[in-house]
């Protein structure tokens, strides 16, 4: 409850009830939520806001220079190297840059760790929130992605309790697409890193992703 | 299959029947075949709607031992039928709900609906108690009145709170949205209060907000839906259209013209 509040409530205690008894929608509108601030490139080197389950085009000539070790072809579904026998193998993992940051600008530094994401991670979207659900940056991603973030960090407070369990990253499954996320505390509350994609994102760049975020928001 | 939909709040004189009924005439003018029953035993449909109050209705056939939809009131539009409460005495409000939950009045009342009815909306009385836990039993979808007001915000959290124990206790209830009523976009503390529910609420809100409006006092005078207030409807009818739309979507109604539904020209 704020200063500000008509409804006396507490967002945190809605967001668990709304998690209880909501009902599944049929459809979600994908309506793509507007990045605040710089403005994001439309196609990013993996193929941008790509719609739910079409493979991904392979990237045209924005596409940067392929790290070293990422020689082998690239499949139109993305991520997934080629054989020279024709069989998939997955992609030997590649070490992203570490993100730095050129402006103290909240805005900025959160807009530049979006496009950090989209650059160097398997992800068509990629959004930054806080943990009531408010949008601080996004591009490629549904509305959708950004609501459930409340109530899953909500639903974490109590899976935390359990002794040893940590809790600030995972990736759910949401129907047709994998959405990983990590979230790190501040004395602001939480902010939630997410990325939306074909596969879920592997626990080291999962610990990327919380590095990246948690030198995002320090400070703000 | 019919879908049912309960409005419903904790708060009495949020325009719980006013956004029913309202609704279930946009329903119907919409196509489908669409009943509204009053489940309020103080019988706010039948205060509402001129012509209405003095039929036998659900509790007519009750005490008649009749079919549940033998109570049915036709109305102008062919696919709007009322079912109201009909006449409980005063001395039995308290006890009605006992009858309901004990004779199982809603379920049966759905299945007597399955194939007759396409949509059936449920007017509930204010309170979470009484016909409106009844309803909540039976009825799947859940429609949350939210007067732009604080009290009426502040005890919101409490139907939610019914609609998780209920969940949680094997009830196929579950809330399909938040609407906004009687707001307006020049008092500062309605203009606060929707900015709250949308806030709070996020995606279960309704995009359509309803605004306070003279019209419906009108229609309240007159004991008519909004749309029948004139040949010429208010504006502010209008708006129930564009919310029952919205219902359609989120219900998965709105897909169900099937594969050869798209656009249709307008000139042949």
């Amino acid at each position: 409850m704020t200063a500000r509040s008509v409804s006396w409530t507490d967002p945190r205690k809605i967001a668990a009830l709304l998690s209880q008894v909501a009902s599944p929608r049929p459809a979600e509108r994908k309506v793509a939520v507007p990045a605040m601030g710089a403005i994001l490139p439309a196609h990013g080197p993996r193929g941008g806001a790509a719609p739910t389950g079409t493979p991904k085009a392979p990237s045209s000539g924005a596409q940067k220079a392929p790290s070293p070790g990422a020689k082998q072809a690239v499949s139109p579904a993305g991520g997934q190297a080629v054989s020279p026998g024709g069989r998939p193998e997955r992609a030997a993992p590649v070490a992203p840059p570490k993100l730095v940051h050129t402006s103290d600008n909240p805005s900025d530094r959160i807009d530049q760790l979006v496009v950090w994401t989209l650059e160097n991670f398997r992800c068509s979207g990629a959004f930054v929130a806080d943990d009531n659900g408010l949008t601080l940056a996004a591009h490629g991603i549904t509305e959708a992605h950004v609501s459930i973030v409340g109530p899953l960090l909500s639903s974490l407070v109590g899976i935390r309790t359990v002794p040893g369990i940590d809790a600030s990253a995972g990736a759910l499954w949401l129907g047709a697409q994998m959405m990983s996320w990590v979230e790190v505390r501040t004395e602001r509350g939480g902010f939630c890193l997410g990325a939306v994609g074909e596969e879920a994102l592997s626990p080291a760049a999962l610990a990327d992703l919380k590095e990246a975020l948690a030198d995002t928001i320090r400070g703000l | 299959m019919t879908t049912a939909i309960a409005f419903a709040s904790l708060k009495g004189g949020v325009g719980k029947t006013t956004v029913a009924l309202n609704s279930a005439y946009a329903f119907a003018r919409r196509g489908p075949r669409t009943l509204l029953v009053d489940l309020d035993p103080q019988g706010a449909v039948g205060m509402s709607l001129d012509g209405v109050g003095e039929k036998p209705g659900l509790a007519g056939a009750l005490n008649t031992g009749s079919p549940l939809l033998s109570g049915v009131v036709r109305t102008r539009l062919p696919e709007l039928h009322l079912l109201p409460i009909g006449d409980v005495p005063a001395v039995e409000v308290d006890a009605f709900p006992l009858r309901a939950r004990d004779e199982d009045v809603v379920g049966r009342l759905l299945a007597e609906a399955e194939g007759n009815y396409d949509v059936v909306i449920v007017d509930t009385p204010a309170g979470l108690g009484g016909m409106t836990r009844v309803a909540f039993e039976a009825v799947p979808n859940v429609i949350a009145v939210a007067q732009c007001e604080p009290l009426s915000l502040r005890t919101l959290p409490r139907l939610l709170e019914l609609l998780a124990d209920l969940r949680g206790a094997g009830r196929p209830c579950s809330l399909l949205g938040v609407v906004g009523n009687m707001s307006s976009f020049r008092d500062p503390v309605m203009l606060a209060s929707l900015e709250e529910v949308w806030a709070l609420y996020q995606r279960e809100v309704f995009d359509t907000a309803i605004p306070r409006d003279p019209a419906f006092l009108q229609a309240s005078r007159a004991g008519v839906p909004l749309g029948l207030l004139n040949r010429r409807a208010p504006a502010v009818a209008a708006v129930f259209d564009k919310l029952v739309a919205e219902i359609e979507e989120r219900l998965g109604l709105a897909e169900e013209g099937g594969a050869d539904d798209g656009p249709i020209r307008l000139v042949d």
